[in-house]
């Protein structure tokens, strides 16, 4: 279980996060909603490690965490397949296969980032994420920049992963519907200095499939909350 | 590249070429040979030298020379390089040391060195050294200085091995920097050896051109200038061909 415990964090004189506290359960999906500049990225980087919080504690992110980084993070010299093989010691050729095909980068293996589009680096870091045996998936909108298709497919790939890892899932998102799709639960950030101010659970996938307009409350609750 | 290109590549290299030689002959033709030499005059030089086997054994030694103090120098430079990158405290002890050896001009190295070790040519290789290890230790540390900070965190995060990480992102963020700096050391490092051997020694392509010098046959310094021009050209097209060839397909 991941504890997220009375964060704070500023950036010299400018209070970005204040009093953050939530909990994301093993094996669940939580989206992280919030105005832009809220600090959702700085969230992802303190509970990955890459920052130190002012204040705070993060427990339960000790052990392996894969990331999907906003600005992709691949190393230029380096190939498609290599930029993902290396996250594990061993070449899991067919895993790595198969994650290349439902990204939808085959044929582009052998290419290196800068050969690629934005939405195909992005596919690649996402590729990158899945491979690595990792107990947290830290994702920080993922899939921004990928058209709707893309999108759709890659949410339901995101799905899949997760229904056989079973990984603790933390995503940041600028869309609802990113998050109405596959979260368990919905954080609500405020404006800066940002604190949770709105926790949602979901109905589960099935409720969801079968009685899709019943999300259209929870959209219209979670527009009026950011639009305050 | 297409056909087009690289026949017109080759084309302004002729022209470059033959704008040379028609300067020079124009010259020639209005100067002493004393002062400017005919091109078949050095011409014939060039021929001697290739020729014989005591020539070509100076120019041998001028390589070995220049491949010693090359090596040291990188050797040395790499090392400062890595440790003024990976330590403020090392960059602040030795930043100044490099500076001196940057500053301190090769005929004040060569003279000391002479002090030091005599007329027998460890000056010429102590003189590639001094100019060798700042340009090598410098670019080294702005390599290291300029290693992309979120790739350094993708790799802790993704739990990089040391060796991973060093092969993976710090030597390929290293590698375009150390190779400027190399090329730019070869380049001077023919002259500094060639200057070094020309103040210090008498065998060698600076000996050679000493000794063109005090029986007054420019033909001869001109020759074996070329001589050296032929060489730093051909140690660029092997670099380039080798080990830089290789990196820029692994980057």
């Amino acid at each position: 279980m991941l504890i997220v415990k009375d964060i704070y964090q500023s950036f010299g004189e400018l209070p970005v996060l204040e009093n953050i506290n939530f909990m994301v359960e093993d094996d669940e999906i939580v989206a992280v909603i919030g105005p832009s500049g809220c600090g959702k990225s700085t969230l992802l980087n303190i509970i990955s490690g890459i920052e130190k919080p002012d204040r705070g504690t993060v427990s339960g992110a000790e052990n392996e965490i894969a990331f999907v980084f906003q600005d992709d993070r691949l190393l230029p010299w380096r190939t498609v397949w290599q930029n993902i093989s290396i996250v594990n010691d061993k070449d899991d050729v067919d895993v790595i296969k198969k994650l290349i095909y439902d990204v939808g980068l085959e044929g582009f293996e052998q290419y290196k980032p800068a050969q690629l589009s934005g939405g195909m680096k992005k596919r690649c870091c996402i590729a990158r994420a899945f491979y690595y045996k990792s107990e947290i998936l830290l994702m920080d909108e993922p899939f921004q920049g990928l058209d709707y298709f893309l999108r759709q497919k890659m949410l339901k790939m995101l799905l899949k992963v997760w229904n056989a890892n079973k990984q603790t899932v933390l995503f940041v998102t600028h869309e609802i519907d990113e998050a109405l799709m596959v979260a368990n639960r919905i954080l609500i950030l405020s404006n800066r200095p940002s604190s949770v101010i709105k926790e949602i659970k979901l109905p589960s996938y099935e409720e969801r499939n079968q009685k899709p307009c019943g999300l259209n409350g929870i959209r219209r609750e979670i527009l009026s909350i950011i639009s305050k | 590249m297409k056909n087009k290109e690289i026949t017109q590549k080759y084309a302004y290299k002729v022209l470059s070429f033959l704008l040379i030689l028609t300067v020079w002959k124009v010259l020639s033709t209005r100067f002493s040979p004393l002062v400017v030499p005919t091109i078949s005059s050095v011409f014939e030089s060039l021929l001697e030298i290739f020729m014989s086997e005591e020539l070509l054994k100076m120019i041998f030694l001028t390589v070995i020379r220049l491949l010693i103090g090359l090596t040291i120098g990188v050797g040395i430079g790499l090392v400062t390089g890595i440790l003024m990158g990976s330590s403020k405290i090392f960059k602040e002890i030795l930043f100044p040391i490099i500076g001196l050896f940057q500053t301190i001009p090769p005929v004040s190295w060569v003279v000391l060195a002479l002090v030091w070790f005599g007329f027998n040519g460890r000056p010429a290789i102590f003189i590639v050294v001094t100019s060798t290890l700042p340009i090598i230790a410098i670019n080294v540390y702005e390599g290291i200085s300029s290693i992309d900070q979120r790739l350094v965190e993708m790799a802790k995060l993704y739990k990089y091995s040391k060796e991973k990480r060093f092969i993976h992102v710090v030597f390929p963020s290293i590698m375009p920097y150390f190779n400027s700096a190399f090329r730019i050391a070869l380049g001077s490092g023919w002259k500094i050896a060639v200057m070094g051997e020309v103040l210090t020694t008498s065998d060698g392509v600076g000996g050679m051109i000493k000794l063109a010098r005090l029986n007054v046959e420019p033909e001869n310094i001109i020759a074996w200038s070329i001589v050296i021009v032929i060489l730093f050209y051909i140690s660029d097209f092997l670099l380039g061909k080798t080990f830089f060839r290789k990196e820029s397909d692994q980057c």
